[in-house]
């Protein structure tokens, strides 16, 4: 009994000032709302494969306040950002990452247009005084070299029109290795998805305060 | 040899016997012949078909370059005489001469390609396979014909594509590797090296790099794939053989080639019930002349073996037959067919079905009267003191019945095994075939309770008013000739079973393969439209003068969980899984498509559990209603009742699974696997999906030029072709099952036809008897009359209700399809077996009865 009492009073003596100065839970949580693909929603692997819920761990390993909610849904184009942001003011998160436009890109459709969509969801958000974060995405080289600049380019112009917080690559080092995708060479696997979710949070650990 | 011409001497006297025998067992083989000759020649015109759609035997394919080592290891491993070619596949941008671009498909091939198919141009009117121009030239592309509408080009225009610009050579119209699919874009065809030119090629390209092979005409392919399976290392290479290929319309043909192996069953099925029938009552006859012959010094076993010799003689006489007659029944059905089928169609008679004919012929028709034969043992001479030569008779001079009984079922096992191989044969499915079986026995075992109690209420009827003295004899013989009675209704009764069947099954197969009657087939399809452009691209169709329809919501989820436990995800990625293990994966962690609709559109049908009634009110306190089409619950393991979460973008969403319904897919309409009651998602994020009726090529055009312009980001897929592809087959197929059908009804209409008249030829002594007894002609007409109508139709009206059961089995367990009924089939089938009955009745009545009594007691 006497070792037992001992214990815990070591025990408490540690866990006390741990908790006292993290601070983290007594700061109010803030949300993370990711409006993305099927890049986002994990296409292939399960949900907490998926980088939102990798990202997640990541803030909380690191004692970051920020609670990750995914939106992503798959084959979705920059035309669905309104929609989607709209459903989701309802309960408002406090920042928002903009993770669209590969299927705009893989479908063709019109720089101008897509450029467009981007836009207006940015100006929703930020009226309603969410932080935006953008995640840029590149296309395969297949597409050639015009319409992927112009492409590349949508993505800086956004950055520089709204002055947002911007991850120029979201696939950046998982694009096109082989080890790190699916076997449709498109999507990520588990592995591949750790390191996007690595790649946000280096973006995001010291811009999300 | 004496024993050979007493029997050659013997048949000769049983002509009638001889004649029913064969004509019965030949009409039957002949139908089995032809129908598998017939499934046969589907399978191989769409072995034809599928190669045609990948070009090849067998394809090798990743999302990368294949590696040299890669390439050769599997070209080593191919069989002596394959060919190879290249070839590489990918989207890219194009622009158009006023500067505009456009997403295409390119397709580049090498020499060689492609080894079955092609292209139809628009300056040739024939499919063509030869793309040397092609090939030979830097600067020559090929374009569909939708690209050329586009960009507003001609022969001769010259597009951009990457850092290359290029001159169409040829228009396409037609493409048969294409297949049943439809693609986002175009497509251009265009050479490997000229595919180089463009440098979109490199690193960071995605795009499909494939070899296609043709491989000597004798190769096992499954078998082949098998051990290349094993040998590639890479988990990111496919081999795709051709029948994946064109696997889109793969249940459906299954389907029809499940009914064909069914229907060829059928009439085999057929042919046994009447041969065991007639043989049986031969049988009876004969055991008088065996027990003089036992009595004179005939050993069981030469007893045996004259009769064995016997049935295999007739067996293999009507195989003969059967098949010269189905050289002639089956170019028949080609003729037939071939007007109206809407591709070219070949039919083959195949050595195996020669073969398996005369198996079937010569043991099938042994093993059906083996059971019979078995009782040979029991044939003691005492039976000729007996005034009864019916096989009880037997029975009260032996007190081994029971031991005769156990072998009597024992010597029906190999008839029975047979007939299981055949259907697990012609269905090609241990669980379809096995059920057809045991459907199909226990109607016997239903017949021959339902007859016996019958058979025991007659006996119990007592008639007494003399007008009604033909009712009186005609249920009197009835019940007095227990076994006669019973085995005739057996057969008649299995008849109508198999007869109805066929009818019945393809009612409910057709009604799955025909667009619902009042929906139009879609030409065109649109996607990702948003809730805030409905009512632009409503008024762009509205200015073109086309009526959208369809217009049904899409709203994108993930299954969290089953009646509150995670749903199960399956294995993670990357863990080192097969193929399969990843493609079930994907399935099980993809999104989930989710609808709402109130009630079942036409296409639809409920299959189980309540209809989804009404709006969901939240303030109700209950769990919203799900609709799921039953197929996709199978595979996810899920019922009515389970507790279904799903999270939209991170929102929970619940409700209950309440009905199961089948969906027809060739109506072409927007469906959708999960349907919610309404009131739930519509707040939901969502996108709408739509089609619209046929459209001109131009109005096509300037649809596609309008939505660009104003909603750019709805896809618009031409899917007339792919419609009509489907159609086409469709259409196919629904010939062919109503050909089978006529074909079963001709076998069912000899049985039918050969047991009345056998049975007929039975009554001559009793006709003659009653003659003797100084009864009235019209009296004994009556009686003859409506004994056999009592007969037939009783026996008509349980087998065609068994049959209507036994349909709704099949048609779950084998076809998974919807089941219809069809008065039509019983009615015909009943009226069917009630005119054979008048007709033989009619003839063999007036001949009897005209007949010398003495020429009718005449014979035993």
């Amino acid at each position: 009994m006497t070792f037992l009492r001992k214990a815990i009073v070591i025990g408490l003596i540690f866990v006390t000032p741990l908790s006292v100065l993290g601070g983290a839970k007594t700061e109010p949580e803030k949300t993370l709302l990711i409006i993305g693909d099927s890049l986002t929603e994990g296409y292939g692997v399960s949900k907490s494969s998926a980088y939102p819920a990798q990202l997640q761990k990541l803030f909380e390993k690191n004692n970051i306040p920020i609670k990750v909610r995914n939106a992503g849904s798959s084959g979705s184009t920059t035309a669905s950002l309104k929609g989607r942001l709209k459903w989701h003011l309802k309960k408002k998160p406090d920042y928002v990452m903009i993770a669209l436009g590969a299927n705009d890109g893989l479908r063709g459709f019109p720089i101008e247009s897509t450029e467009k969509n981007l836009s207006e969801g940015i100006k929703i958000a930020m009226e309603n005084n969410i932080k935006v974060i953008l995640a840029g995405m590149l296309l395969p080289m297949n597409f050639g070299n015009e319409y992927r600049a112009q492409f590349e380019g949508m993505y800086k112009s956004l950055v520089k029109q709204h002055d947002v917080i911007f991850i120029p690559f979201l696939l950046k080092g998982v694009g096109g290795v082989k080890e790190l995708n699916l076997s449709d060479g498109i999507h990520p696997n588990e592995k591949g998805y750790s390191a996007v979710a690595k790649t946000v949070f280096e973006v995001l650990k010291g811009s999300l305060k | 040899m004496r024993l050979l011409s007493y029997l050659i001497s013997e048949l000769k006297h049983s002509h009638r016997f001889v004649l029913f025998f064969i004509f019965n067992l030949c009409i039957g083989l002949s139908g089995f012949i032809a129908l598998d000759g017939f499934k046969s020649s589907i399978d191989h015109t769409m072995k034809k078909k599928s190669r045609q759609v990948l070009g090849a035997d067998l394809s090798l394919s990743a999302r990368r370059p294949l590696e040299s080592k890669e390439v050769d290891l599997v070209f080593k491993n191919l069989p002596v005489g394959s060919v190879e070619t290249e070839v590489v596949e990918l989207y890219s941008m194009v622009q158009f001469p006023n500067g505009s671009t456009r997403l295409v498909k390119i397709k580049a091939v090498s020499e060689n390609y492609p080894f079955y198919g092609g292209v139809r141009v628009r300056s040739h009117y024939e499919i063509q396979s030869n793309f040397d121009s092609l090939l030979k030239s830097n600067s020559s592309i090929w374009v569909f014909s939708e690209l050329m509408a586009q960009g507003d080009l001609n022969i001769g225009s010259q597009l951009k594509i990457g850092e290359a610009t290029f001159l169409v050579d040829q228009v396409i119209v037609d493409d048969t590797t294409s297949g049943m699919g439809a693609s986002f874009a175009p497509t251009i065809y265009m050479s490997v090296d000229s595919l180089k030119k463009t440098n979109l090629i490199r690193k960071g390209s995605v795009a499909w790099h494939s070899r296609l092979y043709q491989l000597p005409p004798s190769t096992h392919l499954e078998a082949l794939t098998e051990s290349l399976f094993r040998k590639i290392p890479s988990q990111d290479i496919r081999l795709t053989t051709h029948t994946e290929a064109s696997a889109q319309v793969g249940r459906l043909l299954q389907s029809l080639n499940d009914y064909l192996g069914l229907a060829a069953v059928v009439a085999l099925f057929l042919a046994a019930v009447g041969t065991g029938f007639l043989f049986r009552s031969y049988f009876q006859r004969k055991i008088q002349e065996v027990a003089i012959l036992v009595s004179l010094g005939l050993t069981k076993t030469q007893a045996s073996f004259y009769y064995f010799t016997q049935i295999v003689l007739l067996g293999l006489m009507s195989v003969i037959l059967a098949l010269i007659l189905s050289f002639f029944l089956v170019p028949m059905i080609h003729a037939l067919t071939s007007e109206f089928l809407p591709f070219e169609f070949e039919y083959v008679l195949t050595l195996k079905t020669v073969i398996v004919s005369l198996f079937v012929g010569v043991f099938g028709s042994l093993f059906i009267c083996l059971p019979f034969l078995g009782q040979l043992k029991k044939i003691q001479p005492v039976v000729l003191l007996s005034e009864s030569i019916d096989l009880r008779a037997t029975n009260s001079v032996t007190s081994k019945n029971s031991y005769f009984e156990y072998r009597f079922i024992f010597l029906c096992l190999p008839g029975f095994l047979m007939f299981w191989g055949l259907s697990v044969w012609q269905a090609s499915s241990l669980v379809a075939g096995t059920v057809f079986v045991g459907a199909f026995l226990s109607a016997g075992v239903v017949l021959i309770v339902c007859g016996s109690v019958a058979l025991k209420l007659i006996e119990k009827i007592q008639i007494r008013p003399r007008r009604w003295i033909a009712l009186q004899w005609a249920l009197r013989d009835l019940a007095r000739e227990r076994l006669t009675s019973i085995s005739c209704f057996l057969a008649l009764g299995l008849g109508a079973v198999l007869l109805n069947l066929i009818p019945q099954v393809q009612e409910s197969l057709e009604y799955e393969l025909s667009s619902p009657k009042t929906s139009k087939l879609p030409s065109l399809f649109m996607f990702d439209i948003q809730e805030d452009q409905l009512a632009i691209v409503q008024a762009v169709f509205d200015e073109a003068g086309v009526e959208l329809t369809q217009v049904s919501p899409m709203i994108q989820s993930r299954l969290i969980s089953v009646n509150n436990e995670e749903f199960d995800k399956g294995k993670g990625a990357g863990q080192g899984l097969s193929r399969e293990e990843e493609r079930e994966m994907r399935f099980r962690n993809r999104g989930f498509n989710l609808s709402y609709r109130d009630g079942l559109s036409e296409s639809e049908t409920l299959h189980s559990g309540q209809p989804l009634v009404g709006r969901f009110e939240e303030s109700s306190g209950m769990i919203p209603g799900i609709s799921m089409e039953k197929r996709f619950a199978r595979r996810l393991n899920l019922k009515i009742g389970d507790f279904l979460k799903f999270e939209i973008e991170g929102v929970p969403v619940e409700g209950k699974i309440v009905n199961l319904r089948s969906v027809r897919w060739t109506s072409f309409q927007p469906n959708f696997f999960i349907q919610f009651q309404p009131g739930v998602l519509e707040m939901a994020p969502k996108t709408f999906i739509a089609t619209s009726e046929a459209a001109s090529e131009s109005i096509k055009v300037r649809l596609q030029r309008d939505l660009v312009e104003k909603a750019p980001n709805v896809s618009i897929i031409d899917v007339t072709r792919l419609v009509e592809k489907i159609s086409a087959v469709v259409r196919q197929m629904g010939l062919a099952l109503q050909t089978m059908a006529i074909l079963c009804l001709i076998s069912g209409f000899v049985v039918i036809f050969s047991i009345l008249s056998h049975q007929m030829e039975k009554k001559r002594w009793q006709i003659g008897l009653k003659k003797v007894l100084g009864a009235d002609y019209k009296v004994i007409q009556r009686y003859i009359y409506l004994q056999y109508l009592i007969l037939a139709m009783f026996s008509a009206f349980l087998g065609v209700t068994v049959s209507v059961v036994f349909s709704y089995i099949l048609s779950q367990v084998l076809f998974e399809s919807v089941w219809v009924f069809s008065w039509k089939a019983p009615l015909f089938s009943t009226l069917l077996i009630f005119v054979i009955t008048l007709g033989v009745i009619f003839v063999s009545s007036k001949k009897y009865l005209r007949q010398t009594t003495k020429s009718l007691l005449n014979v035993s």
